[in-house]
């Protein structure tokens, strides 16, 4: 293995779990303040940083250092980690133990496959990087470093992405069955039993809703998926997936929605009825990885819907010369790095890119938590029948209607 | 009689008539008892569901922005040093901090005992007070005064404040104008046995006073 792949691949690692870890401690502030902002009050504002101050009569502490409520979420991993981690007695202790690592791991794995930046060259990137500080001499090694080779803004180009991302939604069922079921406690079980039930019907219509993209796309790499977007119609209209098949975005979120058990679709944890569903017995850091995996998972979401239909990092009228896909789908333009026609650095467009991506992502943040407070929580038999007898027949029609479209027209 | 479809007021429920259609809604006369009841059958535009989603969105994104649009304003305001006469994007306070500008002046909390010139509690501990409290938070120790012109004083004298509904009977009870209800109002504590104030504490009052900003009312120093 080249060293230059290697340092790519760990750079991506650490961007990747960075984004996400903070991004999931940040999304518990997002939730209270927008929440707050949403309802006219002021929201989470007393966690501080005690600075003190000396003064005539000895030291004095200034407790105003709140940053906007920010330290809140420091406080509650503090507290977590720092609060007793009580294992009932009657729970079985291996499966109670390993249920919390179920829930994080599919959902911090799932954004592997999410391409964040496309396809780039870092040698050409670091070396008119140096070169514009004026390093000349170590732009040349950077070069010569990483050659010419174009590299991946995503930590795994699988060619199989898109079922990379189902197999571990799928994966995430197996937290809630097994916490409630080693819980040995009747509100757990009753919170393991709805959530089986409602990710599992949910997940074959979010495949099924999906379909109908992939069978315009004709590939399940996340990688590719995104490239397609780069493009436009009439000059004007993006090739993003929404433009694409707007229903359908409809649809996936909802299902994506429903997979991350929050408030619309909060059964399985519902605390009217259920105490806290399948982590009642849970305390600790341990109930903090099944929260912080519901926050982490908003970003997952949001990623996956903005490189699915959002055109992931695309931002229209800029092109790079590494966007393979489209300088092949035009053959008259000679390939660069273009913003609205005018030649810039590489560097210049792929972090446009990211920042293209992370604003789109951010919104997308910011949409679920709107909607989660916003909407009400469903009835347990309309969960099901949303699924079941109205959204997965859209989904099939869907699919059939695109395919007999495609056929007549031809790809 | 049955009406299913409605959501029964009392009187349905016990003998009342059942209204004719018409009577719903608005159209009633004056002392008629109406129900109101949501239609069973929704539309089909409501069975869709999203349109009224994407309301209700729209209703909560819009309350959102316009808020956000008014923090920004006030924040501009802020740091030219206007920011406490700007409107924010809120109807809540900081409270400890802050007080709301219609709070009255003239509302009553924390007792006091006044004293003789003596430096003695005013007070005879003829227990009217403790008698009078509805809340029985009031606690007298009463012993017997040197001058014989007094008779008793207390030896103790706790108001558990905590448990205290600020009513005044206490002041209106006392013969001697001994026990006062002052306008301190704000009190808070981090532990439940320092809500009890003891005889020493109410003679010596110290109005809280926010001195330096950064010291909530709750931290006031005080001797355990």
């Amino acid at each position: 293995m080249e060293p230059a792949f290697v340092v790519v691949a760990l750079l991506n690692l650490g961007f990747v779990l960075g984004l996400l870890l903070n991004l999931g401690g940040l999304l518990t502030w997002v939730e209270r303040k927008q929440a707050a902002v949403m309802a006219n009050r002021i929201g989470a504002n007393r966690a501080y940083i005690p600075i003190p101050i000396p003064g005539k009569d000895g030291i004095r502490w200034y407790k105003r250092f709140t940053l906007i409520g920010l330290f809140h979420g420091i406080a509650d991993a503090i507290k977590m980690l720092t609060k007793e981690d009580f294992t009932p007695p009657f729970v079985d202790r291996f499966v109670f133990n390993l249920a919390p690592w179920f829930a994080v791991i599919p959902v911090l794995v799932t954004f592997a496959v999410v391409p964040f930046g496309g396809p780039f060259i870092p040698g050409v990137m670091l070396e008119e990087v140096l070169l514009f500080v004026g390093a000349d001499g170590l732009a040349a090694t950077a070069h010569d470093f990483f050659g010419d080779t174009t590299f991946q803004l995503q930590l795994a180009d699988l060619n199989v992405g898109l079922l990379f991302v189902f197999a571990m939604g799928g994966t995430g069922v197996f937290s809630a069955a097994l916490a409630g079921w080693s819980s040995n406690n009747k509100y757990a079980l009753m919170g393991a039993l709805r959530s089986s039930s409602q990710m599992i019907s949910y997940e074959v219509f979010m495949g099924m809703a999906i379909l109908g993209l992939l069978v315009i796309y004709g590939t399940v790499d996340m990688g590719l998926i995104a490239q397609m977007q780069g493009d436009v119609w009439f000059g004007f209209i993006p090739t993003w997936g929404v433009f694409v098949q707007p229903h359908m975005f409809v649809i996936f979120l909802v299902a994506m929605m429903a997979e991350n058990k929050r408030v619309p679709f909060d059964m399985p944890e519902a605390e009217s009825e259920l105490v806290a569903g399948y982590f009642t017995e849970y305390s600790a850091m341990k109930m903090g990885l099944f929260m912080m995996s519901e926050f982490i998972e908003i970003a997952v979401i949001a990623g996956i819907v903005t490189s699915l239909f959002f055109g992931a990092y695309h931002v229209p009228g800029v092109h790079a010369v590494t966007d393979v896909w489209y300088w092949t789908q035009h053959p008259e333009l000679v390939p660069g790095n273009l913003v609205f026609g005018a030649t810039v650095p590489h560097v210049v467009v792929v972090v446009m890119r990211v920042l293209s991506f992370l604003c789109k992502l951010a919104f997308f943040c910011w949409f679920l938590v709107l909607i989660r407070w916003t909407l009400p929580k469903f009835r347990y038999d309309q969960i099901m029948r949303l699924g079941w007898k109205i959204l997965l027949p859209i989904s099939i029609l869907n699919l059939l209607l695109t395919a007999i479209v495609l056929a007549v027209v031809g790809s | 009689m049955t009406d299913f479809g409605r959501n029964p007021g009392f009187r349905n429920l016990v003998d009342g008539p059942v209204l004719p259609e018409s009577a719903y809604p608005g159209e009633f006369t004056e002392g008629e008892i109406v129900t109101y009841y949501n239609p069973e059958k929704m539309t089909w535009v409501e069975r869709m569901y999203i349109p009224y989603v994407l309301s209700g969105l729209a209703i909560t994104a819009g309350r959102f922005f316009s808020n956000m649009a008014q923090w920004a304003v006030w924040f501009f305001a802020w740091i030219r040093g206007k920011g406490a006469e700007t409107k924010r994007g809120t109807v809540t306070i900081y409270y400890p901090e802050e007080q709301r500008p219609d709070f009255s002046p003239v509302n009553r909390g924390k007792h006091i005992l006044t004293q003789r010139p003596s430096g003695d509690p005013q007070c005879v501990a003829c227990y009217m007070c403790a008698t009078a409290c509805p809340a029985f938070c009031i606690h007298i120790v009463a012993g017997e005064h040197p001058d014989p012109q007094i008779e008793k004083y207390p030896v103790r004298f706790d108001i558990e404040i905590d448990k205290c509904i600020f009513c005044g009977y206490c002041e209106e009870a006392c013969p001697v104008d001994a026990i006062r209800l002052t306008t301190d109002v704000h009190l808070v504590d981090y532990k439940r046995q320092r809500m009890v104030y003891d005889k020493d504490f109410l003679l010596t009052w110290k109005p809280t006073v926010v001195e330096d900003e950064h010291i909530y009312p709750g931290d006031r120093p005080r001797e355990d």
